[in-house]
């Protein structure tokens, strides 16, 4: 306790001139109760910003301390986890882990794990890996943590349950989630959003680095390098500096990292990076960077290139506490969430980003794209509801434009290519998403269930054009389609409404079945205005995982829909998955619905509730013929659930047509049809239309071709949307994840 | 440092089957018998001669685990050799070549020249996998086949520079477009096969240990 507050004294008059609250107390141990816990820390972050830091002497109880009360605050039993992290027996697990475990301990050279000597060391080291591995089971053992371990060893006198403490705190507490598992998730994402921060704090040097990483690009023009930086921040990252800095700033650098959390660590590597600046913007290729970099690594390891205090005071210097971009950033590489109008980061992220793109991700990132309009360079006419009120998309789903990566034909060409040797990665994460979507599916359908008699007293009765519908209350809903995403299952559905619209994202109970792994863009506009699709639930090609979508568009009470949405799916690729039997059900009622309204009406009921209403006075059914499901064999129905009701400039569907619709002659919107048809990927992963039939979402628009299109049944400052627009930025942005997964 | 092409190679396999061990007796000669485990990626570089022309070698040296597949994966790109590397005494490490070839045939671009390698051959009495073994794997698969030992330093040397050799064959069957960096090969800054600093012989060495 003297020691420390001598250490206080002796480095504190600095800290005390800058006019920072003085009367901070300082002790080892903190007073009782929350409030003297936070006292407590208060002050030590305060001393360890102090040039000459925690005294070593304290910092074993210091760590533990704040390891402690993680533990406490997670409310572990730790007299029981302990027993079972050091159960002697062995665990089913235990053998694998174990062996490798075993295989790492004696290649922990960083503090004496190595030797002959240290056999002893060695078999604690592989107590306290063991004992980490069965507490989180999920992450297990990851290279590194012999390096974390053995550090933590170190400080806390090689006591092993002390040490696991720490392991818990700083693993489970500190670090972001994913550091070390979901295939090493947030430590790339870190490295991305270092990347960013290197732009904003050190300019020069990071256009240096994009500069030498830009001579190495191929004809394509696609990066083969990846970002220079990382093969050093991952190591960094991964070690926390162990194996970078000399030791007594490594702990220096910890004592941050727990103290302050692990913003701190990309503090560090700023703070190194500045540190190396002047002799790698001396460099003039990508090869000789890697040369210098050998060097400097050595001279940083060895010859105490950077000295401590200057790194520290750097690290706390360079901007508050807490970084102010971090958490953004972190978050935009961990969804792939674009800040509105930030078009230049948005291609960064695809074209440079390691990330490899886990299941999760990818699905959260298309269900991101669903509420996706074209990109603001060329903007659409925003679509105006009759009463004046703007409808667009953004009131609603904030974040959902995204501005697309620029990308040139020959990238596209190439990704192409690219694309058809991923396809086993890519049926692997498109059944994952369709699992997925099959539980959203239930969710929802079980919240339509609620809704549903509420629907249906309405179906008997005609709205008034002011009327109000029953679910339809309230202001309109934010819609957060990362919630839309990644929990309810809604994913990738855009969701929107009208003026007084409520988000609904409801589409027939039946589709649970075929179409439930569908998605579908559900636009509905309600009393008097009209729908503008700028959910491109849609299409395109050469996108296997989208080739499902639907974007289900309807219009009541007035005027039209003009649907930008029109998800397609050529009818020209019979499902191969068998997956389409209901589908085909649904499309044979619908058949028979030919002559049967009251069939119609109920398909068209159990398909597609949203849209359930009787056919419209002049004779337009809705359709509900399930696109490929009712020709056969699930070809791909995309569709856009137009129902104009005195809107006579549409024919929107002929009634339920018996004839299979034609897609090859229909117009079509897309512009991409060529490729969809030609898409290998597709067909192999058994996209089209498999079940796109989408018993439900389905409304495919009878056998006449030019209801689908968007403007044709607009009335005269109707805005259109342009499906193309959408198709396209789809299109590229799944490439682009395309690419983000192979890199 | 002149160099009359640089290729960019990358070391992948199982972890523990000395992937490092080979790139450290590579680029200093030296063996580590308790080498710190590869973290991510590391890298390292040598100069050789071939054909009298200065070719300066880049390795990456990857992380054999698991989780870091998907990161080191990104440097599988831009690289014109791989080593593909099991140790003769873990057959485990044998059987999973397949996997390992496929993420590199997936990721890399299709002239990279492969060279399997059986790494340990000083361990004989430990041996687990049979050199035909790996020789019929080789065949199958397309790719050279050497065993080797990072230890007593047997065959190292020949395991890159065959490769290398292979790669300067295909530059000069045409195969590699040396124009196209993505291939993993690059025309040096200053191209100059008569330089003075050539070492004498075939094949010669400079530098190493990612400081050249």
């Amino acid at each position: 306790m003297a020691a420390l507050m001598a250490s206080v004294r002796d480095n504190f008059i600095g800290y005390f001139r800058t006019g920072e609250d003085t009367r901070i107390r300082f002790s080892v141990e903190p007073t009782a109760g929350e409030e003297g816990f936070q006292q407590w820390k208060h002050a030590l972050k305060a001393v360890a910003r102090l040039p000459m830091g925690i005294p070593h002497e304290f910092r074993r109880k210091i760590w533990l301390r704040l390891a402690e009360d993680h533990i406490r605050e997670s409310k572990l039993d730790w007299e029981k986890t302990k027993r079972v992290c050091f159960n002697e027996r062995s665990n089913p697990d235990d053998n694998k882990l174990g062996r490798q475990i075993v295989k790492d301990l004696h290649r922990t050279g960083w503090n004496g794990f190595s030797g002959q000597e240290a056999e002893d060391d060695r078999a604690t080291l592989k107590r306290v890996l063991l004992a980490y591995a069965r507490f989180n089971k999920a992450v297990g053992y990851c290279q590194g943590f012999n390096v974390l371990a053995g550090l933590i060893l170190d400080v806390v006198e090689r006591k092993e349950d002390d040490a696991l403490k720490i392991m818990i705190f700083v693993i489970g507490h500190v670090l972001p989630q994913s550091y070390f598992s979901n295939n090493l998730r947030a430590l790339s994402v870190d490295m991305a959003v270092f990347r960013d921060l290197l732009r904003l704090k050190l300019p020069q040097l990071a256009r240096h680095l994009d500069h030498l990483q830009d001579a190495a690009k191929d004809s394509n023009g696609s990066h083969y390098e990846p970002p220079l930086t990382n093969v050093f921040t991952m190591q960094w990252f991964l070690t926390l500096f162990a194996t970078c800095l000399q030791k007594s700033t490594v702990l220096r650098v910890w004592d941050s990292i727990l103290l302050e959390g692990s913003e701190v660590i990309l503090r560090t590597a700023l703070a190194i990076w500045g540190k190396l600046s002047p002799r790698i913007q001396g460099v003039d290729s990508a090869d000789q960077f890697y040369g210098t970099m050998g060097l400097l690594m050595q001279e940083m390891l060895e010859l105490n290139m950077i000295d401590c205090k200057d790194l520290l005071a750097e690290i706390y210097s360079m901007a508050p506490f807490p970084f102010p971009e971090v958490t953004e950033l972190r978050e935009k590489y961990t969804y792939n969430i674009t800040p509105l109008h930030s078009t230049a980061k948005r291609v960064n992220i695809f074209s440079d980003d390691e990330t490899e793109m886990t299941e999760d991700d990818m699905a959260a990132t298309i269900g991101c794209f669903t509420g996706m309009i074209p990109p603001t360079q060329t903007p659409l006419p925003r679509p105006r509801a009759d009463d004046g009120h703007i409808l667009d998309i953004q009131s609603v789903t904030p974040g959902a434009l995204s501005p697309q990566p620029d990308m040139g034909s020959p990238w596209q060409q190439s990704t192409l290519e690219r694309t058809t040797m991923d396809i086993t990665t890519l049926r692997k994460q498109y059944g994952k998403l369709r699992e997925r979507q099959a539980q959203a599916q239930i969710i929802l359908a079980g919240a339509h269930a609620q809704r549903k008699p509420a629907r249906e007293r309405h179906q008997h009765q005609r709205a008034p054009p002011t009327g109000t519908f029953p679910p339809m209350t309230g202001a309109p809903i934010i819609i957060n389609h990362l919630y839309l995403s990644n929990s309810s299952g809604g994913r990738g559905r855009g969701v929107r409404s009208g003026r007084g619209g409520v988000a609904n994202p409801c589409h027939g109970v039946r589709t649970m079945q075929p179409s439930q792994r569908d998605r579908h863009g559900l636009v509905e506009a309600r009393n008097g205005t009209q729908a503008d699709v700028s959910t491109p639930a849609h299409a395109s090609a050469d996108v296997p995982s989208q080739g499902d979508r639907h974007g289900l568009v309807e219009a009541r009470n007035g005027t039209q829909a003009d649907v930008g949405a029109p998800a397609y799916a050529t009818a020209d690729f019979p499902s191969q998955d068998g997956e389409t039997e209901d589908s085909v059900e649904e499309g044979e009622n619908s058949r028979r619905g030919d002559d049967d309204d009251d069939n119609v009406q109920r398909t068209r009921s159990a398909t597609c509730p949203a849209a359930a209403e009787p056919p419209s006075d002049d004779g337009e059914a809705t359709a509900a013929s399930e696109g490929g499901g009712g020709w056969g064999g699930g070809a791909a129905a995309g569709l856009a659930n137009v129902k104009p009701r005195r809107t006579t400039s549409v024919s929107i569907c002929e009634p339920l047509s018996s004839q299979r619709p034609t897609t090859k002659s229909t117009h079509y919107p897309f512009p991409r049809r060529h490729s969809l048809q030609r898409s290998n990927v597709c067909m192999q992963l058994g996209m089209y239309g498999h079940r796109a039939g989408v018993v439900g979402a389905g409304v495919a628009c009878g056998g006449d071709p030019s209801s689908r299109h968007v403007g044709d049944a607009a009335e005269p400052g109707v805005t259109e949307i342009k499906a193309s627009h959408i198709n396209q930025c789809l299109h590229r942005q799944y490439m682009a994840q395309i690419k983000v997964e192979r890199n | 440092m002149s160099y009359a092409y640089l290729f960019k190679y990358i070391i992948i396999g199982d972890t523990g089957v000395g992937k490092s061990c080979l790139l450290l007796q590579f680029t200093d000669k030296r063996f580590q018998p308790v080498h710190d485990l590869t973290i991510g990626v590391e890298f390292g570089a040598r100069m050789i001669t071939i054909d009298g022309k200065q070719i300066k070698l880049q390795i990456w040296d990857t992380a054999g685990q698991e989780s870091f597949r998907s990161i080191t994966r990104s440097y599988y790109r831009g690289a014109a050799g791989a080593l593909l590397v099991y140790d003769i005494t873990r057959r485990d490490t044998f059987t999973h070549l397949t996997t390992w070839l496929e993420d590199a045939r997936q990721h890399s671009n299709s002239n990279m020249v492969i060279m399997l390698i059986g790494n340990k051959t000083d361990l004989e009495s430990r041996r687990d996998v049979k050199k035909e073994e790996g020789e019929a794997f080789a065949r199958e698969h397309g790719l050279i086949f050497m065993e080797t030992s990072a230890k007593t330093a047997a065959n190292v040397e020949e395991a890159f520079i065959n490769t290398a050799k292979e790669i300067y064959e295909k530059i000069q069957e045409g195969v590699f477009d040396i124009n196209n960096e993505a291939n993993g090969i690059k025309i040096g800054p200053q191209h100059s096969p008569s330089s003075p600093h050539a070492p004498s012989g075939s094949l010669g060495q400079q530098a190493g240990g990612g400081c050249c």
